[in-house]
């Protein structure tokens, strides 16, 4: 259960009702997090617009970055961000066998994916694991694919989810009622390795809860 | 060593020269964060206002975010 209501985009300040239009273009609906954003709207809004501005061509086109935000919530265990970007990244064309293969290592021998994509895997790997100790190897294949501000591009979104993880866990949000039941491709490869994320995919994603 | 060059206040794009001075007048200082975000003046501005607003006392006061 969520720790604070959803405030309603219907009756929401000016300042979030345009929070919550920019989320329907990405998102094709209002969502569980930005209504819970909405009770702060100063700094809610502020948080939100770095997403929106990921979401989005920049430095790095916005299905690339789809890889490092599906592989940095799946390594997060949180299970309402990879239900939202697996529906978004297939939106954007990525298969879900493709999805599939960005669980552990898979990724590395995967036909679906390139060596651009597998350095900036890897990377999005060591950032989850250990910022402090990415290897020497990693950096070096990631500078023969991206430049200087890609690199920020990169590594800002992948801190960036994993403070809407923690924020969206934190906070209780609930997946909306139209992903209930929903398969889920990457936890079905690999299940949630903490109870939270667990209690949600049983409460949710599993057919059997909706049966 | 920083991973990405650290943006001079001298070489940054126009588009974040604001950015750079909100970001001075907050800290005291323009923070090296801030200058390695410069590489991608988009994500420098959103990251850096929402920093801002994070430690302003519109909500709460900053010894209670700070503690």
């Amino acid at each position: 259960m969520a720790q604070l209501p959803y405030t309603d985009p219907e009756t929401a300040d000016p300042v979030m009702k345009a929070v919550f239009e920019d989320t329907v273009k990405r998102f094709q609906m209002p969502l569980n997090i930005v209504s819970v954003m909405g009770n702060a709207p100063e700094i809610g809004s502020k948080m939100i617009q770095i997403y929106f501005d990921i979401l989005q061509d920049g430095a790095i086109d916005w299905t690339t970055k789809e890889l490092a935000i599906l592989k940095s919530t799946k390594m997060g265990d949180c299970l309402y961000c990879v239900t939202q970007h697996e529906v978004v990244s297939e939106r954007l064309g990525i298969s879900p066998e493709k999805q599939a293969d960005i669980v552990g290592l898979q990724y590395q021998v995967s036909p679906h994916y390139t060596d651009r994509e597998r350095a900036l895997l890897d990377l999005t790997g060591q950032v989850v694991l250990d910022p402090e100790q990415i290897d020497v190897e990693t950096w070096a294949n990631v500078r023969k694919h991206f430049n200087d501000a890609q690199i920020v591009e990169l590594v800002a979104t992948i801190g960036a989810y994993l403070q809407i993880s923690k924020f969206g866990d934190a906070m209780g949000v609930e997946l909306e009622p139209v992903f209930h039941g929903r398969p889920s491709v990457l936890f079905a490869k690999e299940p949630p390795k903490s109870a939270a994320a667990a209690r949600h995919l049983e409460h949710h994603l599993a057919p059997a809860a909706h049966q | 060593m920083a991973a990405v060059h650290l943006i001079e206040r001298e070489e940054a794009e126009a588009g974040v020269a604001d950015v750079f001075e909100a970001a001075e007048r907050h800290f005291g200082q323009v923070p090296n964060l801030v200058r390695a975000l410069a590489n991608n003046p988009t994500l420098c501005r959103s990251i850096t206002e929402f920093m801002i607003a994070g430690l302003a006392q519109a909500v709460s006061t900053g010894a209670s975010k700070s503690s």
